[in-house]
């Protein structure tokens, strides 16, 4: 769809920074700090699919609702397959 | 670009840097306000975020409309509803682009941004044209020269007063825009300003258009008609060439200046005036006086205060300054890029003697900037082919339209005449004219034959 064909290293860049965004996920879920949760979600949504993560960019957006609504075992459920999309990408 | 989120950053900076945009990345709005209020950003569009910290993306669009920056926002949004748009929209927002970001149409947006950019832009210098030439201002008015600074300092002192002004200088040296200066700096500003050229009219048809004329006072008078007096009330009249006024309307002027009335022709009713007179000629008056083919009184009327306005040669200081500033003008009006000057152009501009003064070299800055094909102009595309900036010739060099077999014609000859003539006064058309007792039209018709 893009006439922009994204360079390799920035798509392996947005991965590791989302491996780091889990990170401080789990970190939050762990307080109940909802509203952490929810912002990472909403990044997610807003950037994922511009870098062609169409399945994470449903994780965030799903994820920010379940914050927005204070649903630790949605929340958690979430996270579980933010960390599979995150497993299955393999850099080149 | 103004974005907090990092991986947005790299993503439009990746994408915009190949296509060879500067792009320079905020992440706080804020700053960016800053440093457009202290003149430290200059860009051609913005593109931003709306949820941003510290003030959303239409808030801060709001802000900078605020301080009178009219760049063009595009505001890049998750947020897809009617709502948003229409309040970004309504804070002065360009557009706004949908996450997930669609390059084509980012791209299509920003293209459009540039281009509306760009246009607004020309818009802009356009106006400033405009608004030096119509309202003639100090500040539009190029000149630096002491000689030029005087009549300047003159204008501006004689405007406060009722005083009719006399000009005098060469064709060309600009009388009607000091005229108009001294009209907008007085109190008649708002009133009209109204010119005429005494030496393009025949007489009796100048002597209508000045006065007027009542319905049916000739053949042709269908209906009644003002005349300049009247139209020019409360405000200025400027009376160019007044030396070749006939000595029958010289009378018929001194007359209104005295008594401050006008009759329409074919109307025996009076009809008060108030209108300041400036006029202006290219001849000496004085001599003209002297040899009884102007009224000495009518002299003395109109000259009770004399602006003379030094030729360009002997205020070389104002030739490159003017000639930037025909260059800027016609840049605007043709829809060209930004174009300047070569080193041996500005000095063959400073070395040519301007016989036809500012007016040729206005005509010979348009013919560059037409002509010119890059950016730079070069000395070769100020010179006119047909009137050189070689010193003038008094010779005509019939050889050029003899051919072996065929001798020219008649038309021919004349036309080539009038080129020659042309030539030799520097360009200045009307002076041409008038020494080859022609009207403009015939002159024009001749050149381009």
């Amino acid at each position: 769809m893009n006439v922009f064909e994204l360079p390799q290293d920035m798509r392996d860049l947005y991965m590791k920074r989302r491996r780091e965004d889990l990170s401080k996920c789990i970190d939050a879920l762990s307080v109940s700090d909802f509203h952490q949760l929810s912002s990472v979600g909403h990044k997610i949504r807003g950037n994922a699919l511009s870098f062609g993560f169409d399945r994470l960019g449903i994780v965030g957006e799903e994820l920010e609702r379940a914050a927005e609504k204070n649903d630790r075992d949605r929340s958690m459920q979430l996270l579980r397959e933010f960390e599979a999309v995150l497993n299955e990408y393999h850099p080149l | 670009m103004i974005e907090d989120d990092i991986d947005v950053q790299d993503l439009l900076a990746a994408f915009f840097k190949p296509k060879d945009f500067e792009v320079m990345i905020y992440d706080d709005p804020t700053k960016v306000l800053n440093d457009f209020e202290k003149n430290n950003l200059v860009c051609d569009v913005i593109i931003t975020d709306l949820k941003l910290p510290l003030i959303s993306g239409i808030e801060f669009t709001r802000r900078l409309k605020e301080l009178g920056i009219e760049t063009p926002i595009i505001l890049i949004t998750a947020h897809s509803s009617a709502e948003v748009a229409m309040e970004s929209v309504k804070a002065g927002a360009f557009g706004f682009v949908l996450k997930p970001l669609s390059f084509p149409q980012l791209l299509v947006t920003v293209e459009r941004a540039l281009h509306f950019s760009r246009l607004s832009s020309e818009n802009a210098s356009l106006k400033a044209v405009v608004r030096a030439h119509s309202t003639g201002q100090v500040e539009g008015v190029i000149g630096k020269s002491p000689g030029f600074k005087q009549v300047l300092d003159l204008a501006r002192r004689v405007a406060g007063s009722y005083a009719n002004v006399f000009i005098s200088g060469e064709s060309g040296t600009g009388k009607e825009v000091i005229a108009k200066t001294i009209h907008n700096l007085g109190d008649r500003r708002e009133a009209p300003f109204i010119a005429i050229n005494c030496s393009a009219i025949p007489e009796n048809l100048l002597e209508s258009e000045l006065f007027g004329y009542a319905k049916g006072a000739f053949t042709g008078a269908s209906d009644k008609k003002k005349g300049l007096f009247e139209e020019a009330e409360d405000g200025t009249l400027f009376l160019d060439e007044i030396g070749d006024l006939s000595l029958v309307l010289q009378a018929k002027l001194l007359r209104v200046i005295q008594e401050k009335k006008i009759k329409r022709i074919g109307e025996n009713q009076q009809r008060n005036i108030n209108v300041r007179i400036i006029s202006a000629t290219h001849k000496d008056l004085r001599t003209e006086v002297m040899e009884k083919r102007f009224r000495e009184d009518l002299f003395f009327r109109l000259n009770v205060i004399a602006i003379k306005i030094p030729p360009l040669r002997e205020r070389k200081e104002d030739i490159l300054p003017l000639a930037d500033f025909f260059l800027k003008k016609f840049v605007a009006l043709n829809g060209s890029l930004p174009k300047s000057l070569s080193k041996e152009s500005k000095e063959s501009l400073l070395s040519n003697p301007w016989r036809g003064n500012v007016r040729e070299l206005e005509n010979a800055i348009e013919r560059a900037v037409v002509l010119s094909t890059g950016e730079v102009i070069q000395k070769e595309d100020l010179i006119d082919p047909e009137l050189s900036f070689s010193e003038p010739s008094t010779s005509f060099d019939f050889a050029q339209i003899t051919g072996e077999n065929k001798l020219p014609t008649v038309d021919e000859l004349v036309n080539l005449y009038v080129r020659h003539v042309l030539k030799k006064n520097g360009g200045a058309r009307e002076k041409t004219a008038r020494e080859l007792s022609i009207d403009r039209k015939t002159l024009y018709r001749r050149l381009h034959a």
